[in-house]
C-alpha cells in the first residue's frame, strides 16, 4: 500500500481536455440482389435502422502524453442472424435468422489512442481497439508517426494498422458452419501543406491488403433460374486510394472545403469521390454548414444479378459492390458557447443528411452532438 | 491499363501540387485564418467516425484518408 501511494504521488498530472457525446440515427430503405428478403427471382429488402451513441474523452497525462478513449455503440435492426447458438458445435440447430430474434443486434467498441510528443516537431501514436458483436470479434492495432517541417508549414505523417477479425460462418439455410477470420493490413502516408495564409491542403495515400474470408457469409447470389446460391469471394484483396483535401478561408467569415479521392483495387473496382463543404459563421460561436458529396464506382468484376447455377467461379450480388452513383446532401448547425470557468466551451450541433444511390438505396441520417471542452 | 494510366496522372498532378506547396513558407503570425476551427478537416472526431464507417460499409471504395480501409465490422 505505501508503494502504491508513492507511485500515485509520482504520477504525472492528469487533466481532462474534452468530453464529447454524439447520437446518430440511420434509417435505410432499398433493395439489393444479395438479400433474400423479397419475392422469388427479385432483389430483397435492405431495410434497417441503426441507433449509434458514441462517447469520447481526451486527456493529457503530463506534458507529453495525450490519451483518447472512445466508445461507440451500434444498435442495429436486421443486421445479421441472431446467434442464439453461439459457442455450440458445428451443425447445431440454425439461428433464428428470419423472425423477430434477428431484429436487434448490438455492437460495441473500446478504442484508445495514445499520442506521445517526442519533441516540438515529432509525435508518435499508438492505437488499440477491440470490437464485439454477435457473432463477431475484432482486434485492431496501429502505429503512427508525424513530423513537421518548415516552421510547421509542412507536416508528414505515416501510419500502419493491423485488424484481425473472427466471426462465425453461416450457410444460406442459417446453419452455423464454424469459425472463420480475416486480416486487414493498412499503410497510410499523409502530407499536409500550407499553400497560403488562407489555404491548406492534405494529400493522402492509403494501401490495404486483406486476406481471409472477406464477406459476411450469409449474403446470397440470385441465380439465372431464380434460385439462390452462396456468395464466393476471393480470399485476398489489395486496395489503393489517393485523396486530396483543400480548405480555403473565405473573406466573409466562411470556409470552403473540397475533397477528391480516386480508388482502385484488384477486384476491378474503380471509384471517384468528390465532396464540397461550405461553412459560414453567422455570429460568434454559431456556424451553419452545407454539404454535397458524389461518389461513382464501377462494379467488381464478378458482380452478377443472374449467376450461372453450375458456375464454379467467384460471384457476388452485393449491391455495395455494384456499379452505382451515390449522392449525399446535408446540413449542420452548431453552437459553441464560450465560458470563463473550468469549462472553456460548450458545444451543441444538430445535423441531417440524405444518402441516395442510383441502385435503389436511400439512407436518412440525423445526428446531434454535445461536448465540453476544458 | 487505362485505369492505371489515370491513377498515374492523378498521382503526378497531386505530387506536383504538393511540390509547389513545399516552396511556400507562411510565417506563423500570418496563419491566423488557418488556425480558425472552421478550417479543420476533422473538427469533431465522432462526426468523422460516423462518416467514415457509414461510407466504408456501403461503398466498395474505402481508404486514402489516413484510416484503415475495410476490416472490422461492416464485412468488407
Amino acid at each position: 500500500m505505501p508503494l502504491l501511494t508513492v507511485l500515485a504521488m509520482l504520477a504525472p498530472p492528469y487533466q481532462i481536455d474534452s468530453v464529447r457525446f454524439r447520437f446518430t440515427q440511420y434509417d435505410q430503405r432499398g433493395v439489393g440482389y444479395q438479400s433474400a428478403a423479397g419475392p422469388v427471382g427479385q432483389p430483397g429488402s435492405e431495410w434497417l435502422s441503426v441507433q449509434q451513441p458514441q462517447a469520447e474523452v481526451v486527456a493529457h497525462v503530463g506534458a507529453r502524453i495525450t490519451e483518447r478513449l472512445w466508445v461507440p455503440i451500434d444498435v442495429i435492426t436486421a443486421a445479421s442472424p441472431d446467434h442464439s447458438v453461439y459457442g455450440l458445435p458445428v451443425g447445431s440447430p440454425p439461428p433464428d435468422a428470419v423472425t423477430t430474434a434477428s431484429r436487434i443486434n448490438t455492437a460495441g467498441s473500446f478504442d484508445t489512442l495514445t499520442t506521445y510528443r517526442w519533441d516540438r516537431a515529432t509525435e508518435l501514436s499508438f492505437r488499440a481497439a477491440f470490437h464485439i458483436e454477435e457473432p463477431f470479434e475484432s482486434w485492431s492495432y496501429g502505429l503512427g508517426l508525424t513530423r513537421s517541417f518548415a516552421e510547421d508549414n509542412t507536416v508528414v505523417g505515416v501510419s500502419v494498422n493491423q485488424i484481425v477479425d473472427w466471426f462465425d460462418r453461416f450457410k444460406l439455410d442459417g446453419k452455423r458452419d464454424g469459425r472463420v477470420n480475416r486480416s486487414t493490413t493498412n499503410v497510410n502516408a499523409t502530407l499536409t501543406q500550407v499553400l497560403s495564409p488562407y489555404t491548406i491542403a492534405v494529400l493522402s495515400y492509403g494501401g490495404t491488403l486483406q486476406v481471409g474470408t472477406l464477406g459476411n457469409t450469409w449474403s446470397s447470389v440470385l441465380m439465372a433460374d431464380g434460385s439462390r446460391g452462396e456468395e464466393r469471394l476471393p480470399r485476398e484483396r489489395v486496395r489503393n486510394a489517393l485523396s486530396l483535401r483543400l480548405a480555403e478561408w473565405l473573406p466573409w467569415n466562411g470556409a470552403l472545403k473540397l475533397y477528391y479521392r480516386t480508388y482502385l483495387d484488384d477486384w476491378s473496382a474503380y471509384a471517384h469521390t468528390m465532396e464540397a463543404n461550405l461553412i459560414q459563421r453567422v455570429v460568434r460561436g454559431l456556424h451553419v454548414r452545407a454539404e454535397y458529396r458524389v461518389h461513382w464506382q464501377t462494379a467488381v468484376r464478378f458482380y452478377t444479378e443472374a449467376a450461372d447455377p453450375l458456375g464454379l467461379g467467384y460471384r457476388t450480388a452485393d449491391s455495395d459492390l455494384a456499379h452505382f452513383v451515390a449522392q449525399t446532401i446535408g446540413g449542420t448547425i452548431s453552437w459553441d458557447l464560450e465560458l470563463n470557468g473550468r469549462v472553456r466551451d460548450v458545444h451543441f450541433d444538430l445535423g441531417y443528411e440524405r444518402y441516395f444511390r442510383s441502385n435503389n438505396l436511400t439512407v436518412d441520417i440525423a445526428t446531434c452532438g454535445f461536448g465540453l471542452i476544458f | 491499363m487505362r485505369r492505371w494510366l489515370c491513377l498515374t496522372l492523378v498521382v503526378g498532378a497531386l505530387a506536383g501540387l504538393a511540390g509547389l506547396g513545399g516552396c511556400v513558407v507562411v510565417p506563423q503570425n500570418r496563419r491566423k485564418r488557418l488556425a480558425d476551427p472552421m478550417m479543420r478537416f476533422d473538427d469533431d472526431s465522432l462526426e468523422a467516425h460516423k462518416r467514415q464507417k457509414f461510407y466504408t460499409t456501403r461503398e466498395a471504395a474505402a481508404g486514402g484518408d489516413g484510416t484503415p480501409a475495410g476490416g472490422g465490422c461492416g464485412c468488407q
